[in-house]
């Protein structure tokens, strides 16, 4: 049998199949074969194949490629979604929402309703949170967002610290399920607006050794 | 008096024992989820690591295959397959739902990505394959062209006046975004086993054909996708709905 094209997702690699079916398929022992060059048996590996292109992902190249797919476009179906998959993508829609419209008040000098939305941005964390289930960096960020509402003892947060919010809110709207490391590597962007990643007890617990 | 045979088969074709068909009627046969990424040359360095931390979920597992720039391991039903630019699960007969098949895919695709440090999906692709079994060759023919896909002419052609037989009907969808490769082919399977001699008087030879309809659907990503971004098990679930709800126009004429 051909070897299948690049463009399929390969289902010929299943011993059993190879092993004991011979199935009859677009090229079999009824049809003309046809000598292609993609049927000839692979280079052994011990030499790594002349054409191989030898191009690593760096992080730089990531941010660098071509548009990514959406969340929408991955998940189209609204039926097929996980309750918390879907209560997390609304949730967070609501999240951003709330800081697009903080960050207009602030630039109105309107710093009251700011006020207004950052605090109904806070009581949306806690049932973030409870989406951690997606992954561990999920809940990393979330809780994150939280130690650093709640480090400033009811001020309301400065432009750039809004921004920061909207970033990695954004940031999980576009990547729910990122590990932990990927989350901790974020935290710099918190830390760096003066907000505090961690909660309070556990800053004082540590302080205290 | 006996009737020739091309007349009898032409007659099955045409006149044949036609039945009523949707992808409920089909038994899925097997299913393979699939990542396609930029060389991984860490493989070289983490191959036992990535497989020592499969294996703890699934300790029973085989190795089938290893060789630098591939191993495969077999559990149950399934093959493992890594490679330099590619991770694959392939299990024979899953679940209807396949929810059990996607939450082994996540496992699976979890450890390649955190092993080796897979930074970015070049393809993601789902395939599952579907098959309807018939008495003759000549049904399933039949059966699949009374689905309307294919225009076939009924007189002589290349001097051959028998209506034809494994048909396939083959189309591509695909944006910037993403693509599906749907096949409907009738086929003949052939199973020849012949066991070697020292086993010959403890096994039988088996020779074996199967005829029907194979629906073969391959759903994939054409965009690269970032691993933060996507979730195996439920890609998959999106993926089943997708093919169940958009391939019942095959069905309904």
């Amino acid at each position: 049998m051909a070897a299948q094209p690049a463009n399929i997702t390969d289902i010929s690699s299943h011993a059993s199949w190879q092993s004991t079916y011979q199935p009859k398929l677009s090229v079999s022992d009824s049809a003309t074969v046809i000598e292609s060059p993609t049927s000839k048996k692979p280079a052994v590996a011990v030499t790594t194949p002349a054409g191989l292109p030898l191009t690593q992902v760096t992080k730089a190249s990531v941010a660098s490629s071509p548009r990514r797919l959406t969340q929408s476009e991955l998940y189209p179906v609204r039926h097929a979604f996980a309750p918390q998959h879907i209560a997390a993508l609304r949730l967070l829609t609501v999240a951003i929402g709330r800081c697009e419209h903080a960050l207009a008040h602030l630039k109105d000098g309107q710093k009251m309703k700011a006020d207004t939305e950052i605090q109904k941005l806070q009581v949306l964390l806690p049932e973030l949170f409870c989406c951690r289930s997606l992954g561990d960096g999920f809940g990393t960020l979330v809780a994150a967002l939280s130690s650093g509402l709640e480090a400033l003892n009811g001020d309301t947060p400065n432009q750039h610290q809004i921004q920061a919010f909207k970033r990695v809110l954004t940031l999980l709207w576009e990547k729910p399920f990122l590990t932990a490391d990927e989350a901790d590597s974020h935290l710099p962007l918190l830390e760096s607006v003066g907000l505090s990643v961690y909660p309070a007890d556990l800053l004082d617990f540590l302080a205290s050794d | 008096m006996a009737e020739d045979a091309p007349q009898s088969r032409t007659r099955a074709i045409q006149s044949g024992n036609r039945v009523a068909l949707d992808l409920g009627s089909f038994k899925l046969e097997q299913a393979t989820f699939e990542i396609r990424f930029p060389v991984a040359l860490k493989f070289w360095d983490s191959a036992g690591a990535v497989w020592q931390r499969i294996q703890e979920k699934w300790p029973d597992m085989v190795l089938t295959h290893a060789e630098p720039a591939r191993t495969i391991f077999r559990f149950g039903s399934s093959n493992l397959t890594i490679e330099l630019e590619t991770a694959r699960i392939t299990t024979t007969s899953p679940d209807r739902s396949m929810e059990e098949f996607g939450k082994n895919a996540k496992l699976f695709v979890t450890a390649v990505v955190e092993q080796i440090g897979i930074r970015l999906f070049r393809r993601v692709g789902f395939r599952p394959v579907y098959f309807r079994q018939f008495d003759s060759r000549e049904e399933a023919a039949s059966n699949l062209l009374s689905l309307g896909l294919l225009k076939v002419p009924q007189d002589k052609r290349f001097e051959v006046s028998e209506t034809p037989v494994d048909p396939q009907y083959v189309v591509r969808w695909e944006s910037e975004a993403k693509g599906t490769f749907l096949q409907i082919r009738a086929e003949n399977r052939k199973l020849d086993f012949e066991p070697p001699p020292d086993l010959a008087q403890e096994i039988e030879p088996v020779h074996r054909e199967r005829s029907g309809i194979a629906f073969d659907i391959d759903y994939y990503t054409v965009a690269p996708v970032e691993p933060a971004q996507i979730d195996a098990s439920e890609w998959v679930k999106h993926a089943v709905h997708l093919i169940n709800r958009d391939t019942k126009f095959v069905f309904e004429g």
